[in-house]
C-alpha cells in the first residue's frame, strides 16, 4: 500500500453524558473505543455504522474539529494530534469536510460567492478580482450558473445549496475530504448528481475521502474500501465489493441483509434481535455478541482482536466459521 | 376483492396553490399499495387528507369512499367531525416517520395504548390492561409490562415505532397508513419493523398504504405502487410490472439514479437533471418536461397527459409512453 494521507491510530473518544453540580463527569460514553485506520491518497474509505456506532465522531477527530481522549493522527507524515489554532491551519486547508444538512451549514445572510469566498480569504490564498475569479471557477465546478454568486442560500434548493457547500470545501484546494452523509437529506432524484460530483471531483482532483453513510448501497459504489463500525469499535474492514458481496463479520452480513434489495437479490434476511446497546454501558467481550446470531459463551468473555481474513480484509471476530 | 378506501378526482389545494390534482385511487382488502414520490409531490397531504387531518387551511374535492368495519360506505369529505372521530383510529390508522412526536412525553406508554382502545373498545380497566400487554407483545416488544409503566424517553427508537404500530392496531383498522415508518430508524432496526408489519397483515388482513421514497422498500414490501410526482399519479400498478418496465420516463429515472447492490461492473448512475418543481409554479403541460429526455416541444409543453392503461392494471402518464423506451 502507498504511504497513508491520513492515519489514526488508537483513536479514542469519551464525551461526559452525567456531570455533577461542581462540573465533575460522573459518567462518560465511549464514542470511539480504539480506532485505527488509514486512507491512501486519492482514496475513499467508506465508514459504515447505525447511529451511535461513532462515525461522525471519527469523522470530526480526523478532521481536528474534536479532540482525541486518546490515540493520535497523522497527516502526510505529520503528527497533528498536538496541533492546536495557528499551527493547524496548513492542516485546515488540506483537510475540509461536507455536513450532511446544506441548510445548517450555510450561513443564511451571506451570499453564495461571500460563502465560497470566506475559505479562500481567511486561508490568504486570493483576494480582489483573482478572489472573485477563482469563486467563478468553482462554481462552474459544481455546475451552478454564474449568476448565483450574488444570491442567498434561501433561493437555492437543497441539491444546489449542497453544491455550494462542496463548491466551499473545494475552494481551498485540499487533499482530504470528509464528506458525513452528504445526500441523505436530498431527493432521490438529486442525490444522484451530488454522487456524482463527488466521483468527478475525486478523479479530477485526486481527492482521498471518507464517506460517512449508512447508505450500503451507495458505499459499494463510491468507495474503494469500506470499515464498519459498531459500539465505537471496527468490526470489519475491507476492499468494499468483497465487504459487500461476501461480509465476514456477522454484523456486516446482518447490515447488508438488511437492504431491501438484498433479499431480492436472494440474500437471506438476518432480523437481529434487540435493540443496539446503549454506547454509555456497553456489553462485556465482544460488544456484538449481545445481538450476534453466533454468539458463543466465550463471546461475552473475550475482546476480538481485528485479524485478516484475506488480503488488506481484517475483521473482529473469535469464530472462524461464520457468516 | 373489496375496496377499503377508494379515491375519485381528490384535489387538494392550500389557498391559491393546488398541491393533489385529481387523484384516483384505491385499496382492496389485505393489500399493501405503496406511493412513492420525492418531497413535495404530495404524498404526506394524499394520508393526511385520507385521515381527515388537514385542517381548514386546505380544500379538498372530489371523494374518499371508506367501506367501514361495521358495513356501511361513507364519503369521509362529507362527513362531521363527530362521525369522522369515530372513524379516526378506528377503522382507519395512521403512524408516523418522528415516533417521538408522535408519543405525548408525559403520559406513559401504558396510558397512551389504551386511551384509544378506551374511546373505541370500551371494556372494564382490567381487560383494557390485558389487551395492551397482548398488543405490545404482538409488536414483539420484549418486555410488555415494564413498557406498559416506561415513559417514551426511556424507549429507543425502534421501541416507541413499535408502540405507535401497537397503537395503530389497537382497534383493529381496516386501512394502516404509514407515512416514512421506517426513515428514522437504523437499518437493523428497519428491517425489523418491516419484517413485523408484514407478519401484521398477514394476520389480519388490514390493507395498507405504505408512504415512501425508498424504491428499494417499495419492491421488498408492496403488491401495488402509485407513483406521485408534482401532485398528480404519473404511473401505477403491480410492483414488479412498474418496476420491472417502467413506462413514465420519471419511474425510469428514479431508478436509474440510484446505485445498484452487487452491480456487476461499477455502473454510473445517471441522474435526473434539475430540480422538483414547486407546487404554486408547476410547468405547464406534463410537468415533468423540463426534466424528461424524451420531452417534445410543442406536445409534452402544452397538453396534460392523463392515465392509459398500458398493460393490465398497469396506468402511466405520459404523452410519448407508446413511442419511447422509458
Amino acid at each position: 500500500m502507498t504511504a497513508p494521507l491520513i492515519a489514526a491510530e488508537g483513536l479514542v473518544k469519551h464525551f461526559p453524558v452525567r456531570q455533577d453540580v461542581f462540573g465533575r463527569v460522573s459518567a462518560q460514553v465511549q464514542a470511539v473505543a480504539g480506532v485505527s485506520l488509514a486512507i491512501a491518497p486519492n482514496e475513499v474509505l467508506g465508514l459504515a455504522g447505525e447511529s451511535g456506532s461513532g462515525k461522525s465522531t471519527i469523522g470530526r477527530l480526523l478532521l481536528r474539529l474534536l479532540d482525541p481522549t486518546d490515540g493520535r493522527i497523522s497527516f502526510a507524515g505529520q503528527d497533528v494530534t498536538a496541533l492546536h489554532d495557528r499551527g493547524l491551519r496548513p492542516f485546515r486547508r488540506q483537510a475540509q469536510i461536507v455536513f450532511q444538512d446544506p441548510i445548517g451549514s450555510l450561513d443564511p445572510t451571506m451570499t453564495i460567492g461571500a460563502a465560497i469566498a470566506e475559505p479562500l480569504r481567511l486561508q490568504g490564498m486570493a483576494n480582489g478580482p483573482e478572489l472573485r475569479e477563482r469563486v467563478g471557477a468553482l462554481l462552474q465546478a459544481v455546475a451552478l450558473p454564474a449568476g448565483y454568486y450574488n444570491r442567498h442560500p434561501n433561493e437555492l434548493s437543497g441539491g444546489q445549496r449542497q453544491r455550494v457547500v462542496i463548491a466551499r470545501a473545494l475552494s481551498v484546494d485540499p487533499s482530504f475530504i470528509v464528506a458525513d452523509e452528504p445526500v441523505s437529506a436530498l431527493d432521490v432524484s438529486i442525490q444522484a448528481q451530488i454522487i456524482n460530483l463527488l466521483e468527478e471531483m475525486r478523479t479530477r482532483r485526486g481527492l482521498a475521502m471518507l464517506l460517512i453513510s449508512h447508505d450500503i448501497a451507495l458505499m459499494e459504489h463510491l468507495c474503494d474500501r469500506i470499515a464498519v463500525l459498531y459500539l465505537g469499535r471496527v468490526m470489519e474492514i475491507g476492499p468494499a465489493r468483497d465487504l459487500v458481496r461476501a461480509p465476514r463479520h456477522p454484523y456486516t452480513e446482518a447490515l447488508v441483509s438488511a437492504v431491501p434489495e438484498a433479499a431480492r437479490a436472494g440474500r437471506r434476511r438476518i432480523i437481529l434481535r434487540g435493540d443496539i446497546p446503549n454506547p454509555a454501558n456497553p456489553p462485556a467481550g465482544c460488544v456484538f455478541h449481545t445481538r450476534c446470531p453466533y454468539a458463543q459463551p466465550d463471546c461475552s468473555r473475550i475482546v476480538p482482536e481485528m485479524r485478516p481474513v484475506a488480503s488488506g480484509h481484517l475483521k473482529a471476530c473469535l469464530r472462524d466459521d461464520v457468516p | 376483492m373489496v375496496d377499503v378506501i377508494a379515491t375519485q378526482h381528490l384535489t387538494i389545494g392550500f389557498g391559491a396553490t393546488r398541491v393533489v390534482h385529481r387523484l384516483s385511487f384505491s385499496i382492496a382488502a389485505g393489500e399493501v399499495v405503496a406511493l412513492v414520490g420525492e418531497s413535495g409531490s404530495g404524498k404526506s397531504t394524499v394520508a393526511l387528507s385520507l385521515m381527515g387531518l388537514l385542517g381548514r387551511s386546505a380544500s379538498v374535492e372530489g371523494s374518499i369512499h371508506l367501506s367501514r368495519k361495521n358495513g356501511e360506505t361513507c364519503d369521509l369529505l362529507t362527513l362531521p367531525e363527530r362521525r369522522l372521530r369515530a372513524i379516526r383510529g378506528n377503522d382507519l390508522a395512521m403512524i408516523f416517520q418522528e415516533p417521538m412526536a408522535s408519543l405525548d412525553p408525559i403520559y406513559r406508554i401504558g396510558a397512551q395504548i389504551t386511551e384509544a382502545l378506551a374511546v373505541h373498545r370500551p371494556m372494564p380497566q382490567a381487560a383494557l390492561r390485558t389487551e395492551a400487554l397482548r398488543l405490545l407483545r404482538s409488536v414483539a416488544i420484549a418486555n410488555p409490562e415494564a413498557c406498559l409503566s416506561a415513559y417514551p424517553h426511556q424507549l429507543s427508537g425502534g421501541q416507541r415505532q413499535r408502540v405507535m404500530i401497537a397503537i395503530a392496531l389497537s382497534c383493529q383498522p381496516r386501512l394502516l397508513i404509514a407515512d416514512e415508518p421506517t426513515t428514522a430508524l437504523d437499518a437493523t432496526i428497519q428491517a425489523q419493523i418491516i419484517d413485523q408489519l408484514r407478519q401484521l397483515r398477514a394476520e389480519t388482513g388490514m390493507a395498507v398504504l405504505f408512504i415512501t421514497h425508498d424504491l428499494g422498500l417499495v419492491r421488498e414490501i408492496a403488491d401495488r405502487v402509485l407513483v406521485m410526482y408534482a401532485g398528480r399519479i404519473v404511473e401505477s400498478g403491480p410492483t414488479e410490472a412498474v418496476f420491472g418496465a417502467p413506462r413514465m420516463p420519471y419511474t425510469a429515472g428514479l431508478m436509474r439514479s440510484r446505485p445498484r447492490l452487487f452491480a456487476e461492473t461499477p455502473v454510473r448512475i445517471e441522474p435526473i437533471p434539475g430540480n422538483v418543481p414547486n407546487p404554486a409554479h408547476l410547468p405547464p403541460g406534463c410537468a415533468f418536461h423540463p426534466r424528461c429526455a424524451h420531452s417534445q416541444p410543442g406536445r409534452c409543453d402544452s397538453g396534460t397527459p392523463e392515465p392509459e392503461a398500458c398493460a393490465p392494471g398497469h396506468q402511466v402518464c405520459c404523452l410519448r409512453w407508446r413511442e419511447i423506451v422509458a
